[in-house]
């Protein structure tokens, strides 16, 4: 059971990561900060018993399945535009997940051909459409679409090279 | 990218394993454009959800309220009891707590006033009529032995006292000259 005290250091010791995982997986700021008081707020009332040391995973995965629920709330074309998972994996624990999210800033950073990464940046990180991305690049929309699937297999290929389907 | 793009490659034969890397990439590099302000996010929660106490909380204050209530009960099962004995008048108020704190068949006699403490009416009676200089006279002997609580003020005449202890359903005291006559 928490005091006041040690759930307001709880809270403001793993607010920021909470935060910045919701953000990364819904990508809007309100909603985001709605997810992360939502998981306090259950903690606070419930005062469910948490292991000692596992806080962290344990936030992590409870903001996870808050926006999981979000996510499966919209509809399938909504998923689609925005780039949200279909599932969320659960191979994976919130904490691992933000380390290959890591993981896949630095290879593209490091790893991946100008040209790729560039595409990848204006289509998926900056949301343009390939017409837009052809206009300012002075590429075919052809050759950006090539480009994609180049960079996402190359990514797939390292992060995930076991799946197969 | 519009639907058609990511119809684009989404038709390819791993199209799907395509799409799930695109959503990883797109979460990796999506960072709020500035980092939240935690202090006042911690006082935004505490006055929107923490005015509510814990769960825990709840219990303890359930456990305290049937408690009460259950003292309640009990009270309100122990006071006609004495109810019956303390048929106060407002000069000699006498509390349950009082006769609780007493043993049984005890008469505490002071300077002011006799407390007899669930003692026989003959008793209370006798020691009455010694301090009135009057007479006892039992009509009814029956009476003799029931039990009372009751407090009486020595600066009070004989009448008084007599009134006071007719206040007692099953008492009924007259007084004939310097004679009190129970029936």
């Amino acid at each position: 059971m928490y005091s006041e005290k040690q759930f307001e250091h709880l809270f403001k010791e793993h607010y920021e990561a909470m935060y910045n995982l919701a953000f990364s997986m819904l990508r809007d700021e309100e909603e985001s900060r709605d997810v992360v008081h939502d998981v306090f707020a259950r903690i606070w009332e419930k005062q469910p018993e948490i292991r000692s040391g596992t806080e962290r995973a344990y936030l992590l995965n409870s903001v996870r399945n808050g926006c999981a629920n979000r996510i499966r709330a919209l509809s399938q074309e909504e998923r689609l535009r925005k780039l949200y998972p279909e599932e969320i994996q659960l191979s994976l624990n919130a904490v691992q997940e933000a380390e290959q999210l890591e993981h896949i800033r630095q290879y593209m950073e490091n790893d991946m051909p100008p040209d790729t990464r560039t595409v990848l940046q204006l289509c998926i990180m900056q949301d343009q459409s390939y017409k837009q991305a052809s206009e300012q690049l002075q590429m075919s929309v052809g050759y950006i679409n090539k480009q994609i699937v180049k960079g996402l297999r190359m990514l797939r290929d390292k992060f995930n090279p076991k799946r197969t389907e | 990218m519009t639907d058609n793009d990511i119809q684009n490659w989404m038709n390819e034969p791993d199209g799907k394993e395509l799409y799930r890397m695109a959503c990883e990439v797109k979460r990796a590099h999506a960072v709020p454009s500035a980092q939240p302000d935690v202090d006042a996010e911690w006082q935004s929660f505490r006055t929107r959800h923490m005015s509510k106490k814990p769960a825990t909380w709840h219990k303890f204050i359930a456990v305290a309220a049937s408690l009460l209530l259950i003292c309640g009960i009990g009270i309100a099962a122990i006071l006609p009891v004495f109810r019956q004995e303390t048929a106060q008048s407002q000069d000699t108020p006498v509390t349950p707590k009082e006769a609780q704190a007493q043993p049984k068949g005890t008469v505490t006699v002071s300077a002011e006033s006799f407390v007899f403490h669930q003692v026989t009416l003959e008793n209370i009676l006798n020691q009455l009529a010694a301090h009135y200089h009057a007479q006892v006279q039992f009509a009814n002997p029956e009476l003799k032995s029931i039990t009372l609580y009751v407090q009486i003020d020595k600066n009070q005449t004989l009448q008084q006292a007599v009134q006071f202890l007719n206040h007692f359903d099953k008492v009924n005291i007259r007084l004939q000259g310097d004679t009190m006559v129970v029936e």
